[in-house]
């Protein structure tokens, strides 16, 4: 038995080596003999008919290889954007739905050519009046997709409990208040692309992606072939997700399959940055109404919540709804609730899923608020979550009784760790001005909560499980088989202490491996949802354990006394490790975040100074990875919060690069400090462990809307808190002479 | 490619050796780097001069190599991320490595490479050094944190 114990000590990643030297191999690193090259022709108009396509300059350029258009797919189904919503995106379009939408495609020797060809094609469209809004989407007469009376992406949902509009009644205080915010990209540093090798029956496909077995079965749909016929292989190396790849992309996959199809060869399509920006999938844009009642000393008494999505152009906001009322019902106890969503689609860039799927936005609404409700009563916002917060004991919104929570212990570690002190605040409703230094710039401080999910369960109809092959090999080195994809949030790091632990071996002679999905185990739903340490960690250890078992009853030996000499001449052995939650729901990951900024009076810009991120992981397994997925998720967070959006002239994105799309720059970033509280769950993840990746995202933006309110006296309520709005409220917040402030 | 942009031949020097290359005037250093010399550790990102991914050193001083045309470099100093720790990671390398400042590793080259060139010309920064420097690179995955650690760790060991 190893005397050292390896989960919680740091460790250098496994695949640190290859990424450091620059040899890893990236999907555009990557080339396959007689590989040739697709680009995609895409409409400029966010809704049009194409009312004609000349293919013949397109043919002419040398080394084009064939041309594909609407009529080649029209056949086959469209493409669904969620494993579980319903296919409505063509891969080819004759009707595109947003600005980027695909009408044709190009394949030729080089990728130059196929993107000189792309421009030669010559394409007519007929413009059609756009639906940009989406209150005009769900009140207005246009149609945008036949299926979809009223273009509602997704069954409403309305979920009550309790008698909110009389409970309101009786409330000392009373607020209603809007939010909204915005279309935000994940921007990978890696563009996309994907390789498609259709040669006779079989394909093989080599994406960026989350999860190899939901892609596989999507595509086999989008393509009306069987599942057995595709093989998905994952890149040795992947440059993150963020959500981005929980979804096929219809203009990506499936277009170069049909390419490869189509020439008789392995086709490459790398995505143009542009493209990989704004052709693909966004987070849903979201207005938030929020009504809430409570009584004299802060208790929430009721709570009502209505929230439109915007879903792009084939999007399925259902999916971020359930994602949201989940959390936004259980963080605080609450007795009368009534929440209710709509999604409609647009004619903007799809909506998919975006680390922290519609947490993000209900955080910065119900966070923001808090804030506010705190005020008027003079009540630390610190005092009043801990009044109001979630314990052990209490039920989930599926029924789960809550077995580890720890809001209370990310709370008192945090603020202990920030320094909190409540801002000083002033009769109700009042905006105290905060005194600008000599430079005009002033200071605020602000905290918020946020609770996300670890794992699917309970949230879509197919099963949450994970299933691995533990393999020991006579090298007396131990093989792990499963569908995890390290898309740099260090699963393979993890996966291989969690097994070195079971085993009681050095992870060095741990192997974890994927070789694609005809090589591994069934795991529908991969790295999606921060499940890797507590799903997949479940299954590996659940192996690991049955491994060592079999090691002592062949060999009467612990794994750590095996020699290459006791295995000689024996059999490898091989056992599954599988595990399902019991749970009706996914686990509950919550944590609390302390804030300061300091506001340019003059410019409008924010600038944040100082950030303590308090997260409860449950137990850390891989301490450089779990610091760094909360370090890194600021960096999304924070420009959620202050720069980050997607912007469209009448549907046209006008930002759609790094020159444009502004985030946050190294000498931009707060100092942060990391709480790791670690509250173990009984039947969490190895250890306890639950998750972090993606429940450290919703407490940052309203953190830093709290802290701007205290800065300036204005509260904000809409994403980005970009300088022009900063400044704008500055003057909303400047008296009239005679009169007193807002 | 068609059109009058024909292949002439340029001598590039390439990490210590010297290649002729057949570069058409439009050819970026990047995509020369890539698929003509088959160096692929230094990466694409952006294209317009805004993420780093593409960062080499010209005459030891960081440029973006997707914002460099090939044929205007010939007798120019050109390492990339293959330059060094060859077999085993460099200093700054393993700076990265023990601090945690690798996730996706995208970005990693890029930065590594933009390290170097800071501590070739600046041996032992301070932290607001360090982040100046490097905001010609981004990366998405680690809130920069980590590899500002790494930076003045490797800085320190000098």
């Amino acid at each position: 038995m190893s005397s050292q114990p390896v989960v919680g000590r740091p460790v250098p990643r496994v695949d640190g080596w290859e990424k450091v030297s620059g040899s890893a191999e990236f999907l555009a690193d990557m080339v396959l003999p007689g590989m040739a090259h697709a680009a995609v022709v895409r409409s400029p108009h966010p809704r049009a008919r194409v009312a004609g396509l000349d293919t013949g300059a397109a043919l002419e350029v040398p080394g084009v290889l064939a041309v594909l258009t609407p009529g080649d797919v029209a056949q086959l189904p469209p493409v669904r954007i969620f494993a579980d919503s319903p296919p409505v995106q063509r891969v080819l379009t004759h009707t595109p739905q947003f600005a980027g939408d695909a009408v044709a495609a190009v394949v030729a020797e080089t990728e130059a050519c196929a993107r000189e060809a792309a421009l030669a094609l010559e394409v007519a469209y007929e413009v059609l009046p756009a639906v940009l809004s989406a209150a005009e989407a769900r009140d207005g007469d246009a149609q945008l997709h036949a299926a979809a009376p009223g273009n509602r992406a997704g069954p409403p949902i309305d979920i009550s409990r309790g008698d909110v509009d009389g409970a309101l009644a009786g409330c000392a205080h009373v607020f209603r208040d809007r939010y909204s915010t915005q279309r935000q990209c994940a921007q990978t540093i890696e563009p996309l692309a994907c390789i498609c090798d259709w040669s006779g029956d079989h394909l093989d496909v080599w994406t960026h992606l989350d999860s190899m077995f939901h892609f596989r079965d999507a595509l086999a749909e989008a393509l009306a072939i069987d599942t057995e016929q595709v093989r998905i292989h994952p890149p040795e190396a992947l440059g993150a997700s963020f959500g981005l790849k929980n979804s096929l992309i219809a203009s990506l996959e499936p277009l170069a399959a049909l390419a490869s199809r189509a020439v008789g060869r392995p086709v490459k399509l790398a995505l143009l940055p542009e493209e990989s920006m704004s052709a693909t999938v966004t987070r849903h844009p979201a207005l938030i109404d929020l009504v809430t009642g409570v009584d004299e000393d802060g208790i929430l008494v009721a709570r009502s919540a209505d929230v439109l999505l915007d879903s792009g152009a084939y999007g399925w906001g259902y999916v971020v709804a359930l994602s949201m009322v989940g959390k936004w019902a259980s963080l605080y106890r609450t007795e009368h609730l009534r929440f209710s969503a709509t999604s409609v689609y647009t004619n903007h860039v799809p909506g998919g899923a975006y680390r922290s799927v519609g947490t993000a936005q209900i955080h910065f609404a119900m966070e923001s608020q808090l804030d506010d409700i705190a005020r008027t009563l003079d009540i630390d916002p610190v005092e009043l979550r801990r009044r109001n917060v979630a314990r052990v004991g209490d039920p989930l919104s599926l029924g789960t009784t809550i077995r580890s929570f720890g809001a209370e212990a990310c709370l008192d570690r945090g603020g202990a760790v920030a320094g909190w002190v409540a801002p000083a605040t002033s009769a109700p409703g009042e905006a105290p001005p905060r005194p600008c230094d000599p430079l005009g710039r002033s200071r605020g401080r602000g905290m918020a909560m946020g609770m996300h999910h670890a794992g699917l369960t309970g949230l879509t109809p197919v099963p949450e499980a994970s299933r691995c092959a533990v393999e020991l090999r006579s090298d007396v080195t131990v093989s792990i088989s499963l569908g995890v994809i390290d898309k740099g949030q260090g699963a393979l790091t993890t996966l291989t202490l969690v097994a070195a632990d079971e085993l009681g071996l050095p992870p060095e002679r741990i192997r974890i491996q994927n070789h694609g999905t005809a090589a591994v185990p069934l795991d529908f739903w991969g790295a999606e949802a921060s499940r890797t340490t507590y799903v997949m960690g479940r299954a590996v250890a659940d192996g690991s354990r049955r491994l060592r078992s079999a090691i002592v009853e062949r060999f009467g030996t612990e794994p750590a006394e095996l020699t290459a000499a006791i295995t000689a001449g024996t059999e490898p052995i091989t056992v599954e490790g599988y595990f399902a939650p019991a749970d009706s729901d996914p686990l509950p990951v919550v944590g609390a975040h302390f804030c300061e900024v300091e506001v340019d009076h003059a410019t409008g810009q924010v600038r944040v100074l100082r950030y303590v991120a308090a997260q409860d992981v449950g137990r850390v397994i891989n301490p450089l990875g779990c610091r760094g997925q909360v370090e890194g998720g600021l960096h999304h967070g924070i420009g959620y919060a202050l720069l980050e959006e997607l912007r469209h002239d009448e549907g046209a994105p006008l930002n759609p690069n790094f020159m444009g799309y502004k985030v946050l720059m190294a000498d931009d970033m707060p100092e942060i400090e990391v709480v790791l509280v670690e509250d173990p769950d009984p039947d969490g993840g190895p250890h306890g462990a639950k998750g972090v990746g993606t429940p450290v995202i919703p407490a940052i933006a309203p953190a830093v809307a709290n802290a701007v309110r205290d800065a300036i006296g204005v509260r904000l309520r809409e994403l980005p808190m970009i300088p022009p709005r900063v400044l704008a409220a500055l003057l909303r917040a400047e008296p009239a002479p005679g009169e007193p402030s807002a | 490619m068609s059109g009058p942009d024909p292949a002439r031949p340029v001598h590039l020097s390439v990490n210590g050796r010297r290649h002729e290359v057949a570069c058409a005037a439009s050819d970026t250093l990047l995509a020369v780097l890539r698929e003509h010399l088959h160096l692929k550790g230094t990466k694409f990102g952006c294209g317009i001069g805004y993420c780093g991914a593409c960062t080499v050193l010209v005459d030891g001083a960081a440029a973006h190599s997707c914002c460099l045309l090939a044929a205007t470099l010939e007798d120019r100093r050109i390492t990339t991320i293959e330059g060094a720790g060859d077999e085993a990671p460099d200093a700054v390398q393993q700076a990265f490595l023990e601090a945690g400042a690798v996730q996706c590793g995208y970005c990693t080259p890029g930065f590594v490479v933009s390290v170097r060139a800071l501590l070739s010309e600046n041996p032992a920064p301070s932290e607001a050094e360090v982040r100046r420097f490097l905001s010609g690179n981004i990366c998405r995955c680690s809130g920069f944190a980590a590899i500002v650690r790494a930076g003045l760790a490797a800085g320190g060991d000098r």
